[in-house]
């Protein structure tokens, strides 16, 4: 139990840790689209950087952003009928469905892997005027995947707890 | 195994996976990775391809920053403030603050290109203050469901962009075309929450006759809305003054969004901290099950399943117009699954030469199109608008209780559906009117 | 099977391109290379082709044809050349050859330069081979405002991406990055004044209800897209095959480019119906650009690899032997 806890407590603080990143991420995505129009409209010396690098701030929000929700709850879920249904019925649906989760980020990470070996290999960047480098981002794509895969197995091991009446949040 | 018995299959396992609870995302990767081993393993590459992708999109930025201007001025109170204003103005008209939720809704299809935009950041916003004013949950989620939805097909429209491309019909044309049918759309909405609120004054209340505000009350109270009005102003301005893309006015808007709550003094660490929790969370969950949409589309396609869409609807009896329905309900069909320019992508190519031979005005077909996607976006049980709305609401609200707001309102929309389609002036007429 | 004839097997490959089925591409480029090749090969090797987006983004199709998630893509440099820069040497360089004609005679034709060999050795390193290519005409200016010599563009804001920022820094203009979706209303709203755009697609973008002027030749006033095919894929067929589709390489080369001069000629014309004006550069200008383009920007596309400095070089070579430079 103790142990579990510990593992719980680990993946809060490295998720929070990837949320700082976000938000960080966000307020660049304010702040350089300001600019971006500033250095255009105003100076007519448009950025030839400013634009791909809002792309790349994207992807990287997705990646940090989907542990931080997941570990939210706040990942969208139909529950049309799961939202009447007991903790433990909840629990057991959950484990039944964590195949999905399972296979899916497994792919991700997988595949993931696959691909950003194949980006450092073409040392692959943007074809913009400024190139911006793709293989640390499609890097971060698996990694970031695992890190969902650690927050999916800590929902996981509280469904179990909840089944075996050790866990009493709902 | 049949290409009918794979699709059926596809939409089968997904449906129940999602039934079970597991969110819509996972739901979308998971049914897909499962199929993509079964029947065509090195598609599965698609799945971390499709993660890149995906969000390296110009305007998907706007989700981002519209949800953080939404929740910057939710957390410092002034969006409460200037709907406490708005009900001093019009709280005597029942159902009022729908009413206006819809204009508003309205006024932000003309600032994004896409749905989510105005469906989140009213979410934020309208919400809270129309349950502060005791309206009931049904009238208050529909009008943001519906208002929001809007923004597809009032100008600029990232859907009319795509479908212009593939279809080889004048996007400016298109964007003529959505302008009439999304202002009858409000117009609908709006007369509806007002007769509902009439004859049932318990779901939108007016002002009690013993409250009533005196003129120098509401007079104080326009001050409240000028942050609204400054920020519509701001993001408005930006991009038809020829300033700022539609993808770029978002951050114009949470700049703006930024200074007033620095100008009011409420631009706290608090504040601040509130609104990039709740931003990177929505943005998080929202990108995920774009890319889970766009992960079951790529599996979808490697797997052959779209002939199935071509077969189905040439093999519809009925002529022409039971061609044009089974595509509309197609349409209707993918817009569970697939965000708007997935469906765009998949059915535009095949529809056309279709659309060609049948000798259908392909600007005309274009809005039914569209203005078919908004209702896709909003019939349950899955649809764009419902993930959003259901993510930015409270957590006591559930699936069911938004799967009853829209009813009504989906309703509104097929009969502006159906108006298009037997008077498709409402579409043309505006188009042809500038080309004159 | 025997060895001198088509082997009993068919092959199926899937391709998809980086771009959609509503692109000049399309129907005169890669389709009728597809069937040109089914035709030689007598219908054992089969080509299911996708638009771009169904099975994986446009950007990432050359990549996903490298990793054999699908067998083939046609693509142009401009989008794959992050992935592997000797495709701008195929793509054709700024105010590099003038015509199809020429940009044959440099990449294939003419056994003194044989550039095509460069970008060859690039895409076997990268697990592909190159297939098939096409000329898609000029890539052009369309702007708002008149251009007659260089010193117009200077200060303008157009949308360019990738080589066209570069081309379009280089003669003082203020290059502008934005989503394709976003030009037109960018356009028409004053965001920006032009953009650069491949010039038999404007119709299909409906810039000439936007801008006013076409200028010609471009910056590039013969751009290219490249086939490329996954090379164990290639390796899989027979020697027989692999000579058939060889052979249909410079045929519809031929073929394909021409189509697409008759589709520029037409948005042309479109954008003229639509009260629009074609300028056609003066020789003594395009010159100056020539000069420009050589001095400024072709350096920098030698620097990226060892490959594209030989290539650049050789492309200087041929324009000087034929007097362009
Ligand atoms: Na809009
Ligand atoms: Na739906």
């Amino acid at each position: 139990m103790k142990v579990w806890r510990m593992y719980e407590w680990v993946i809060d603080m490295v998720v929070e840790g990837m949320g700082r990143i976000g938000w960080a991420l966000i307020l660049y995505c304010m702040i350089s689209g300001i600019t971006d129009v500033f250095l255009r409209y105003v100076l007519n010396k448009p950025s030839l950087w400013i634009g791909t690098t809002i792309q790349a701030a994207l992807v990287l929000i997705a990646c940090m952003g989907g542990a931080y929700a997941l570990n939210k709850d706040a990942f969208v879920k139909l529950d049309l009928f799961y939202a009447r249904f007991s903790p433990r019925k909840k629990a057991v649906c959950d484990i039944i469905t964590v195949v999905f989760t399972f296979l899916f980020l497994g792919v991700l990470i997988w595949k993931g892997y696959s691909a950003a070996q194949l980006s450092w290999k073409l040392k692959q960047v943007t074809p913009t005027a400024v190139p911006i480098p793709l293989y640390p981002i499609k890097t971060l794509i698996p990694l970031s995947a695992i890190m969902v895969l650690l927050v999916a197995v800590k929902k996981l091991g509280n469904d179990i707890l909840t089944i075996i009446g050790v866990n009493h949040q709902s | 195994m049949s290409i009918e018995l794979i699709t059926l299959l596809y939409f089968g396992v997904l449906f129940f996976s999602l039934f079970l609870g597991l969110p819509v995302a996972l739901g979308l990767g998971g049914t897909a990775v499962i199929f993509a081993a079964i029947f065509e393993p090195r598609s599965l590459l698609a799945i971390p391809s499709a993660f890149y992708y995906t969000p390296w999109n110009h305007v998907l930025v706007t989700v981002p920053l519209f949800l953080f201007m939404g929740s910057l001025i939710r957390f410092s109170g002034i969006a409460e403030a200037a709907y406490d204003a708005v009900y001093k103005l019009i709280g005597h008209i029942p159902g009022g603050l729908a009413m206006g939720t819809v204009k508003v809704c309205t006024i932000f299809a003309a600032i994004t290109g896409i749905t989510p935009p105005a469906t989140i950041t009213m979410g934020q916003i309208a919400y809270p203050s129309m349950m502060k004013y005791k309206y009931r949950r049904e009238i208050a989620i529909g009008s943001i469901g519906a208002g929001g939805a809007l923004g597809a097909l009032i100008p600029p429209s990232v859907p009319f962009i795509f479908y212009g491309l593939l279809a080889k019909v004048s996007i400016g044309g298109l964007f003529l075309g959505g302008v009439l049918p999304g202002l009858m759309l409000a117009f609908f909405y709006i007369v509806y929450i007002g007769i509902r609120c009439r004859l049932q004054p318990h779901i939108g209340p007016a002002i009690p006759a013993d409250e009533k505000f005196s003129t120098r009350e509401k007079l104080h109270a326009l001050l409240n809305i000028w942050p609204f009005l400054l920020l519509i102003f701001i993001v408005l301005g930006a991009i038809w003054g020829g300033v700022a893309t539609p993808a770029e006015a978002a951050a114009f808007g949470a700049t703006g969004a930024f200074l007033i709550n620095a100008i009011y003094g409420k631009l706290t660490w608090q504040v601040l901290r509130d609104s990039l929790i709740t931003t990177l969370t929505l943005t998080g969950m929202g990108f995920w099950i774009l890319i889970g949409a766009n992960i079951y589309l790529n599996i979808f396609n490697s797997m052959g399943c779209q002939e199935l869409v071509t077969s189905l609807v040439l093999g519809m009896p009925g002529g022409t117009n039971g061609i044009l329905f089974m595509m509309m309900f197609i349409i209707l069909l993918l817009g569970m699954v697939m965000d708007d320019w997935a469906i765009i992508m998949l059915c535009t190519p095949l529809y056309i030469p279709i659309i060609n031979e049948l000798g259908i005005d392909k600007l005309w077909f274009g809005v039914l199109f569209i203005v078919n996607i908004q209702i896709a976006y909003l019939t349950p049980p899955f649809g764009f608008v419902l993930f959003w709305i259901k993510s930015v609401l409270p957590p006591d609200v559930t699936m069911g209780d938004v799967y009853r707001s829209v009813g009504p309102f989906i309703l509104l929309q097929l009969l502006g559906l159906a108006l298009v389609f037997m008077f498709p002036q409402i579409a043309l007429w505006l188009p042809s009117m500038m080309n004159n | 099977a025997q060895e001198n004839g088509p082997p009993d097997k068919v092959t199926e490959w899937v391709f998809q391109p980086c771009f959609d089925s509503s692109d000049a591409g399309w129907a005169n480029g890669v389709v009728p290379w597809i069937e040109a090749v089914e035709a030689a090969t007598e219908g054992t090797v089969k080509i299911q082709l996708e638009p771009s987006g169904a099975i994986t983004s446009g950007s990432e199709a050359f990549g996903a044809t490298i990793a054999g998630m699908i067998d083939g893509t046609a693509c142009w440099a401009t989008v794959y050349g992050g992935d592997m820069p000797e495709g701008m040497l195929a793509f054709g360089l700024a105010m590099g050859a003038s015509n199809y004609r020429d940009a044959w005679a440099a990449m294939w034709g003419d056994p003194k330069y044989r550039i095509g060999e460069l970008v060859e050795e690039a895409a076997n390193e990268r697990n592909l081979h190159w297939i098939g290519w096409s000329s898609q005409g000029p890539n052009a200016m369309f702007t708002k405002f008149p251009v007659t010599k260089m010193e117009d563009l200077a200060g303008k804001k157009m949308r360019a991406g990738g080589p066209h920022a570069l081309f379009h820094e280089a003669m003082g203009g203020a290059p502008v990055s934005m989503g394709a979706g976003d030009i037109y209303t960018a356009i028409k709203l004053g965001t920006i004044d032009g953009t650069y755009w491949d010039t038999g697609g404007i119709d299909d973008m409906a810039f000439h209800e936007v801008i006013q002027y076409a200028i010609m030749p471009g910056w590039c006033p013969s751009q290219h897209q490249e086939i490329f095919v996954n090379l164990d894929k290639w390796n899989e067929l027979t020697q027989w095959q692999r000579d058939r589709i060889d052979e249909v390489f410079m045929t519809t080369y031929f073929e394909t480019s021409r189509m697409h001069m008759e589709g520029v000629a037409e948005a042309l014309a479109t954008l003229e119906a639509a009260g629009g004006e074609v300028v056609h550069l003066s020789e003594e200008e395009v010159k100056r650009m020539r000069e420009k383009s050589v001095s400024d920007i072709w350096p920098k596309v030698a620097e990226k690899s060892e490959r594209n400095a030989k290539g650049v070089e050789l492309w200087k070579q041929f324009l000087t032997d034929i007097g362009e430079l």
